[in-house]
């Protein structure tokens, strides 16, 4: 910043007043705005996890490669369908369900929880170790609109990482980041 | 804080329209990468797992195997495959970027028909009704349908058609394009027939080589099947006890494969024979290698003034005679004869003497290609006299359809040919290429292929390597981008109503065609005891071919006599014409279908890293002499035409010589192809070698003027600065 010579000292400290103030502004705004646009997107479809999951429909069902690959994967239209070509299909919802389904056209849900391109993440691998879909993704049995409620971080990550029999080999970095 | 100074407000409103920014940034678009889950999930598909599929790369005719990484349907990555026994794994640029000619934003979406020839306003047709017309017009054309296949025809069409073609008494399909002029297969062809009676490619076994003389055949950049040699070349660098092997470079520009050679002789143009020729008789009268390959070079070696010779190749005659001795002690020498110099006035000669050299080490080197046990066989390629035959029927009016298929005869063809005109008497013209190129902009409708990652297919791949016949399969790897249709089965349907041709095309559609063929086959290395698993293992495997190369004896010498050697005739004066002109195929574009893809535009080419342009090699010297430095254009100009092209000064070529790359200059072929650099085949006339058969594109001198314009150079780098003072050996 330039020097700005010649100033009193009571315009000096006017004049830093100024800048914080400048600065707070920006970083309030900044906080206002960003948290706005992270709050759960509007999802085509209001789908509605707990009632599936009261209805005793396991996640597997329809997250079907959750235990085989890196990805759980979002239903096909036509999975939807299976059941909902006959169940509550009086429903607004299901029938915007059936409207994606007659123009065959795959629905845009909008992504919840997503990691960065830099990590390395792979669903199989814990499945394997047996940690519950709850330990990251929180109670969505419990949600009716599903949101990112655990803030999954590399702290995170590494807290439970660290408390693994061979957690030597799960701190590498390049576990994650390869 | 009492006031707001104009300073502060200017600083609180710059924060805010950053916030504001920052905010824009933060929209779901920029911050999540889009979920687009299926509407019917594949079976095969698991979200985030990749699907690998083999398949043959059809860049360029040589027939690699690759692997396609299939994510969610979408192909993300072209890879060798592994157990091909052509590229073994490896896989060149051009095969790499396949995939942009499977997304190019330039595809013909669908059939279209075009109201006037040139107009490039295309109405879209149905395809019902596409495949209808293309009846009515066989129908009527009966013998007079001409078919053109080139470079990117599978195997399969080539043979559809030329059953075709036989069933209703049309003259054979046509395979020519300017890959195969540049490959100069028909000379090779020509050359080994008379020298040993096979009429085939060959695969030369470099591998165990200890010694390599390439005259002008760039192997290991744009030449036949530059990764199948380049894994080969491999092998030759990396023997047993450290042995590294010899390769010596004939040739007056240095290409790629000059630049990796352990010793580049910068021949005259046109010479090239007078080398091969001078070091068969420096062989017989020194006895070189024992008196067996001795006696061989004495019955084959002509009358040769050694001296007159070494003056016209400009090679000295000391140099020569350590060369002759190096060949003819080496346990297994190969001499590759390709490139410029095949395509000289006295092409076949200059290739059947280098291929002699060869016959010298018993002919161990050579590798013909082993034919396959069933009547399955590589399809010919047509000379350019055929070409001549046809476009005078064309011009005459006796062809009344013309089918083209991954050929392009309108960029093909020097203008000489009069392909133009031909093409204007011609009563209907049908393209069957993905693209709007040259050719297609003068059709009459366009029945667009799948791309070769779409659809299906086999290759018998010519040259084939360490003796191993192949048969490389190509299998659709994602499902159709637009709504095209096969070739294949567009001509089976059109063929139906035909009563003759019905006969002869029985098959429902292509893939009971291929599908016939393949399980003729004996079992392959892949196994399988009943036809379906034969079939599966072939998609599976990337091909067939058998477990180990078929006995075969060495190809015996048949020439009888000796060999005459004359030096090649150029057109034009040398007082009104003082350059040798060399054209030669990018390693990138190949024969000018790579333009259309934006990776290949952008790659550097490995010897001057210009990308995107034309341009024009000069040697120092010559550039100091004509006044020029990178980046001037000059107006080159032969006696059959002109282009005007940067200049970029290259110590890599003869003083007496200027090189272009062919590729660029297209009219059509896309957004990325149009209107970029200029095609050099324009300087070149339309006549034909020392045997009447194929096209002499080596053979023009041209003038090399200054225009008072500038053009700068897209490249990463220049071998020499302006005012640096460097070595040339000349």
């Amino acid at each position: 910043m330039r020097r700005v010579a010649g100033l009193s000292s009571r315009q000096r400290l006017l004049f830093g007043g100024a800048v914080l103030g400048g600065v707070a502004i920006v970083v309030i705004l900044l906080v206002i705005v960003i948290a706005q646009t992270s709050a759960a997107d509007e999802q085509p479809i209001a789908f509605n996890h707990k009632r599936h999951a009261e209805n005793g429909i396991q996640c597997q069902f329809c997250h079907a490669g959750v235990a085989k690959g890196p990805v759980a994967g979002i239903p096909s239209v036509e999975k939807c369908m299976g059941c909902h070509e006959y169940v509550a299909t009086d429903s607004p919802q299901i029938q915007r369900l059936h409207g994606y389904w007659e123009r065959q056209e795959p629905i845009p849900w909008k992504r919840v929880n997503e990691q960065p391109s830099f990590v390395y993440f792979n669903h199989a691998s814990h499945i394997a170790a047996a940690v519950s879909c709850g330990a990251c993704h929180g109670a969505v049995e419990e949600m009716t609109v599903a949101e990112p409620v655990v803030n999954m971080n590399m702290g995170f990550c590494l807290d439970c990482h660290a408390q693994q029999e061979n957690k030597d080999a799960l701190w590498d970095c390049a576990v994650c980041h390869r | 804080m009492t006031h707001l100074t104009r300073r502060d407000f200017l600083k609180v409103s710059a924060a805010g329209t950053a916030t504001a920014i920052l905010a824009g940034c933060a929209q779901e678009t920029e911050r999540w990468v889009a979920l687009e889950p299926y509407v019917r999930a594949p079976e095969e598909q698991l979200a985030g797992i990749p699907n690998w599929y083999a398949s043959t790369c059809r860049m360029c005719p040589a027939g690699c195997g690759i692997i396609v990484r299939v994510m969610n349907g979408r192909a993300v990555k072209i890879e060798g495959n592994p157990e091909h026994p052509v590229n073994r794994g490896k896989l060149c640029a051009r095969g790499q970027s396949g995939l942009q000619l499977l997304y190019n934003p330039d595809r013909v979406t669908g059939a279209v028909r075009q109201g006037e020839r040139g107009s490039r306003k295309f109405e879209p047709l149905a395809w019902n009704e596409a495949i209808n017309t293309l009846y009515e017009k066989l129908d009527a054309a009966d013998q007079a349908v001409a078919i053109w296949t080139g470079s990117a025809t599978s195997g399969h069409l080539c043979d559809l058609f030329a059953r075709y073609a036989g069933a209703v008494g049309a003259p054979a399909p046509l395979r020519y394009d300017l890959t195969s002029a540049l490959n100069s297969v028909g000379a090779l062809a020509a050359a080994n027939n008379a020298l040993f009676g096979q009429a085939t490619l060959p695969g030369y076994t470099l591998a165990q080589a200890d010694v390599i003389f390439s005259f002008g055949a760039d192997f290991l950049g744009a030449w036949l099947s530059a990764t199948g040699f380049g894994v080969e070349f491999g092998q030759f660098r990396s023997q047993r006890f450290g042995k590294r092997g010899l390769l010596v470079q004939f040739e007056p520009k240095m290409s790629i494969t000059g630049a990796k050679a352990d010793r580049w002789v910068p021949v005259q143009p046109g010479a090239e024979a007078l080398v091969a020729g001078a070091l068969l008789r420096i062989i017989a009268d020194e006895g070189f290698g024992g008196a067996e390959r001795a006696g061989l070079a004495a019955a084959l070696a002509g009358e040769v003034d050694l001296d007159a010779a070494a003056a016209a190749c400009d090679v000295p005659l000391a140099d020569l005679v350590a060369l002759a001795r190096a060949f003819a002690e080496a346990e297994r020498p190969v001499a590759i004869p390709g490139g410029a110099l095949a395509g000289a006035s006295n092409g076949v000669a200059a290739v059947t003497a280098v291929q002699a050299l060869n016959a010298l080490a018993g002919s161990s080197g050579l590798g013909f290609t082993p034919a396959l046990p069933t009547a399955l066989a590589a399809p010919g390629w047509s000379s350019y006299a055929e070409v001549q035959a046809l476009v005078e029927r064309m011009s005459a009016g006796q062809v009344r359809l013309l089918l083209v298929h991954g050929a392009n005869p309108v960029y093909d063809l020097p203008p000489g040919s009069g392909i133009a005109d031909a093409l204007a008497q011609v009563e209907t013209i049908i393209s069957f290429n993905p693209l709007v190129d040259e050719t297609s902009a003068l059709a009459d409708y366009i029945l667009p292929d799948r791309t070769y990652l779409e659809g299906w297919g086999y290759e018998v791949v010519q040259p084939a390597f360490r003796g191993l016949p192949v048969v490389s399969s190509q299998q659709p790897v994602v499902g159709p981008f637009h709504d095209v249709r096969p070739t294949g089965d567009v001509l089976l349907t059109a063929a139906r109503g035909i009563p003759a041709a019905a006969a002869a095309l029985p098959w429902t559609d292509e893939v009971a065609f291929i599908r016939e063929q393949i399980t003729a086959l004996p079992k392959g290395a892949s196994g399988g005891d009943d036809d379906e698993v034969r079939w599966a293992r072939f998609q599976q495997h990337g091909g067939w071919w058998p477990e180990a190369a078929p006995e075969s004896a060495a190809p015996e010498l048949a020439a009888q006599g000796t060999l005459d050697v004359a030096g090649a005739a150029f057109d034009g004066e040398a007082a009104q014409y003082p350059y040798y002109l060399h054209l030669f195929p990018s390693v990138l574009l190949g024969d000018g279908r790579g333009a259309s893809l934006p990776w290949l535009q952008g790659a550097p080419d490995p010897l001057t890293t210009v990308s995107w342009q034309t341009w024009v090699e000069i040697n120092p010297t010559t550039a100091q002499a004509l006044g020029v430095d990178h980046g001037d254009v000059v107006r080159v100009e032969s006696p059959h035409g002109a282009v005007e092209v940067p200049v970029y000064v290259f110590p890599g070529i003869r003083p007496d010589t200027v090189a272009i790359p062919l590729g660029q200059g297209h009219s059509d072929l896309g957004r990325y192809a149009r209107e970029r650099g200029s095609h050099a085949l324009h300087l070149v006339g339309a006549a034909l070698d020392d045997v009447g058969a194929n096209l002499a594109w080596s053979s023009a001198r041209v003038r090399v003027t200054k225009l008072d314009k500038k053009q700068a150079l897209a490249r990463l780098e220049s071998t020499i600065d302006p005012g640096e003072d460097i070595h040339v050996p000349f």
